[in-house]
């Protein structure tokens, strides 16, 4: 028995042994932590809504899965453009996926309104091109966040538009200034399909149609009875330059364009192109047409001038006179067929078929250049011709001088009565003048660098229409014309073209 | 005593037996995971990566040739309310000696952030470990007037043959990395090219050899260079050309890189040459990434522009811009 006891004891203490011998003392590193498991899944409408967790930008946007979310309760807020907050709280969970779907636009706090103001009350209201109950001044509301198109309709006024956005529980204000179209509408690129707001040049076809020149954009070719548009250019066209100098209508109905890069005649829809590489033309830059007694056509280019029937050409000399830069602007024909150059520089040529004669603002001096050209000393205000008009009442020709400040010259206008030029004072709002018209009533039309100036007789009452006492889009005027309803039509450069409607 | 002879005898047997386990150094493996990432100011593109560890057959980690790389990470960027997730991209791997794979790494685009803000990383793995730490970025600095030559030469030191630049900022123990350099214009055959000339702090004679001494990232918050660099760096710039009028030179400019606190710590704790203090760590000891290793911080590089004398600088043939 003593013996079994000994044995039981050495055998424990051999398993304690054991057991302790065993024990390695090996460093490990802890065990990986127990990860969180919750799936969330976050939708909306519309989509796109920034997520935040607990107030922390997740920077995940819906629809979109938060992963490894550790279980518990969370407050996620959605942000989104246009629309206010939206709380509300989640449980993620280690064996269900959360998934929850916010549809904003189903809760009435999430809509926004807007506010419809006209200067002119009563107007119509059209959002994103639908007609709303109510006109201004009104308030559309219910409107699910986002941009908006809000358009006006009145009588007498200019249907016009503007862009809102619209906020959840916030009201925006659509505020439109209704043009007055009573007197004066215009055309620009904002209200029309016009190309350009730069215009050079207008005239009325016979058929009521207007034609429209443009410093950059070709030719616009407008019929407001159907308020169609028709665009020349160099793209669509056999139109040589964009950049319109003159248009002028013959008997034949033929429209003739100047332009920097040649001259067009359109003839029944066919167009033919004239210039320095098929005609005796000079140059190109064509600043003039006109017509004189005899039914042949004048062409005036920056350095000549041509007389052509379109059949022959004939190339007039002109640089016998040494016109200083060659640089010629205007033509007028007058009663008793002579032909009236203006300059940039040197003043005004007169051509009577055989001699020239120049008139330019400075001391008496004859020349016995050839023919002989003889110069004179005249009333000319300064020897920068931009505009002429023959005035058939008066047998007179009326130019349009431009200051000169190089030479102290003012500018102004000048009147050759038939036998001298004289200093003609129109009181004009400007002297910077681009265009003048007289038409079959003797009235006169002056555009200038600060609007129209229109007056009967010479020493008469002048009407000023600019931007200051009239709804004119741009006091550059650059030139007008009066259709066959008597309108207006006035070009501007800038402010595109002006149709007037009033007395004049 | 022959059953207790036979009974110890199988009880020996047994220990021996029970014990008979060969010890290995290396610890069981666990996977374990990295994140690196320093942001640097003022860049829209930012770069980090993400890996896991790795076993190799025996002790040498050179044998493993498989990308630690982790893919599918979200890993985002948090500066104050505005939050970043980096993009993966994969780019040619230069060095294929050890893994064959292309480079994979992560990127921002559109990183935006100011002087002094704090960011927070974080990575949530695709087994839904997290990754995460935070850095600030270092403050502006500003130069000291009283410890600073305004231009080269020094008119006022007591020392005209030390150019002194010394700054300050309300950070504490960060470590700078001072750059001097000299921009310059070339105008050659009517083709103008910008270049910059780096200047060392001094030049040291060496068994013989002239050795050009650069800064080097320190605690210090001030640069000294020896008149006599500054004005080998200049006549350098032209070397052999005769023709000097060809070259603009521009006032210095100290780049400083001013490392946050966590780079700045693991400089520290890395460089042998800090301060006779700091105590050497293996790269590996350090790190600042909760949940894993890594290292995650910022540094912005500051400028303080230091103009020549006009007369100076036209004194070497040069013409001079400021």
């Amino acid at each position: 028995m003593k013996i079994i006891a000994k044995s039981m004891m050495l055998i424990l203490i051999t398993l304690m042994f054991i057991a302790s011998s065993c024990e390695k003392e090996v460093s490990t590193s802890p065990p990986e932590k127990e990860v969180p498991h919750g799936v969330v899944y976050i939708d909306s409408k519309p989509s796109n809504a920034l997520i935040y967790v607990n107030g922390r930008n997740e920077g995940l946007r819906t629809p979109d899965s938060i992963t490894w979310l550790a279980e518990g309760e969370y407050t996620v807020t959605l942000k989104r453009n246009l629309y206010r907050d939206t709380s509300f709280s989640i449980v993620s969970n280690a064996e269900n996926k959360y998934e929850t779907f916010i549809d904003y636009n189903s809760n009435p706090k999430m809509r926004g309104s807007i506010s419809c103001i006209t200067n002119d009350r009563g107007a119509s209201i059209y959002i994103n091109d639908s007609l709303v109950e109510g006109t201004t001044p009104h308030t559309v509301k219910g409107l699910i966040p986002g941009k908006y198109k809000v358009s006006f309709s009145l009588d007498q006024r200019r249907t016009d538009s503007t862009f809102v956005t619209v906020e959840s529980s916030k009201i925006t204000e659509a505020i439109v200034i209704l043009r007055d179209t009573t007197l004066w509408t215009d055309y620009t690129r904002a209200t029309s399909e016009i190309p350009s707001n730069y215009l050079t040049f207008v005239i009325v076809d016979h058929e009521n149609k207007k034609w429209i020149g443009t410093m950059d954009a070709g030719v616009a070719v407008f019929d407001n009875k159907s308020h169609t548009w028709q665009i020349f250019n160099e793209t669509n066209s056999p139109l040589p330059s964009n950049q319109i100098t003159k248009i002028f209508e013959d008997d034949l109905n033929r429209i003739w364009i100047g332009t920097t890069g040649g001259l067009v005649v359109i003839d029944n829809g066919v167009w033919d192109i004239y210039n320095s590489s098929n005609t005796p033309m000079e140059d190109d830059h064509v600043t003039d047409i006109e017509v004189d007694k005899d039914g042949l056509f004048w062409v005036l280019t920056h350095k000549g001038v041509v007389r052509t029937s379109l059949v022959t050409w004939q190339y007039i000399r002109v640089l016998s006179i040494e016109v200083g830069g060659n640089w010629l602007t205007t033509l007028t024909v007058d009663h008793q067929n002579n032909i009236w150059i203006g300059t940039y520089v040197d003043g005004i040529l007169k051509y009577d078929r055989s001699i020239w004669t120049l008139y330019k603002n400075g001391p008496i001096e004859y020349s016995t250049f050839s023919s002989p050209p003889r110069y004179y000393r005249r009333g000319i205000p300064s020897n920068t011709i931009m505009a002429g008009a023959f005035d058939p009442y008066k047998g007179a020709i009326l130019f349009g001088c431009w200051p000169f400040s190089a030479d102290g010259f003012t500018g102004g206008t000048t009147l050759y009565d038939g036998y001298n030029l004289r200093n003609q004072v129109i009181h004009l709002q400007s002297n910077v003048i681009r265009f003048i018209h007289i038409d079959d009533n003797n009235k006169k039309y002056i555009c200038t660098q600060v609007g129209i100036s229109i007056f009967q007789e010479y020493y008469g009452f002048v009407q000023h229409f600019r931007m200051a006492n009239t709804d004119i889009t741009s006091d550059q005027t650059t030139c007008l014309a009066i259709d066959q309803d008597g309108l207006l039509w006035v070009t501007t450069n800038g402010g595109g073209l002006n149709k007037y409607k009033g007395e004049y | 005593m022959i059953k207790k002879t036979l009974f110890i005898s199988v009880i020996s047997i047994l220990l021996f037996y029970s014990c008979e386990e060969n010890f290995s150094p290396k610890a069981d493996y666990q996977r374990r995971y990295a994140l690196n990432c320093v942001i640097n100011y003022g860049q829209e593109y930012q770069i980090a990566s993400v890996s896991t560890s790795y076993d190799v057959p025996g002790f040498d980690p050179y044998k493993n040739t498989d990308d630690p790389f982790l893919s599918n990470v979200l890993l985002r960027i948090w500066v104050n309310d505005s939050v970043f997730v980096f993009q993966d991209s994969v780019e040619e791997r230069s060095d294929q000696s050890r893994y064959k794979n292309p480079l994979h790494f992560y990127y921002l685009d559109n990183f935006e952030a100011k002087l002094n803000d704090s960011i927070y990383i974080e990575a949530v793995l695709p087994n839904g470990n997290i990754l995460s730490s935070r850095t600030k970025l270092p403050k502006q600095i500003s130069t000291v007037g009283e410890g600073t030559d305004i231009s080269i030469p020094p008119d006022s030191s007591d020392d005209v043959s030390i150019v002194r630049t010394m700054w300050t900022s309300e950070d504490k123990f960060l470590i700078y990395q001072p750059k001097a350099v000299i921009p310059y214009q070339l105008k050659q055959g009517g083709v103008t090219t910008n270049h910059e000339k780096e200047v060392p702090i001094e030049y040291l004679q060496l068994s013989g050899e002239e050795i050009a001494v650069f800064p080097i990232p320190s605690f210090a918050k001030s640069l000294n260079i020896q008149m006599s660099a500054i004005e080998r760096a200049l006549l350098d710039i032209s070397g052999d050309d005769d023709k000097r009028d060809k070259y603009t030179i521009f006032p210095m400019i100290i780049k400083i890189a001013v490392y946050d606190k966590n780079l700045s710590d693991y400089y520290s704790s890395t460089s042998r040459i800090i301060d006779e203090y700091s105590v050497r760590l293996d790269e590996i000891d350090f790190t600042n990434i909760d949940g894993g290793f890594g290292v995650f911080g910022s540094y912005s590089i500051q400028y303080l522009s230091k103009p020549f004398d006009a007369e100076y600088v036209r004194s070497f043939g040069y013409r001079y811009l400021f």
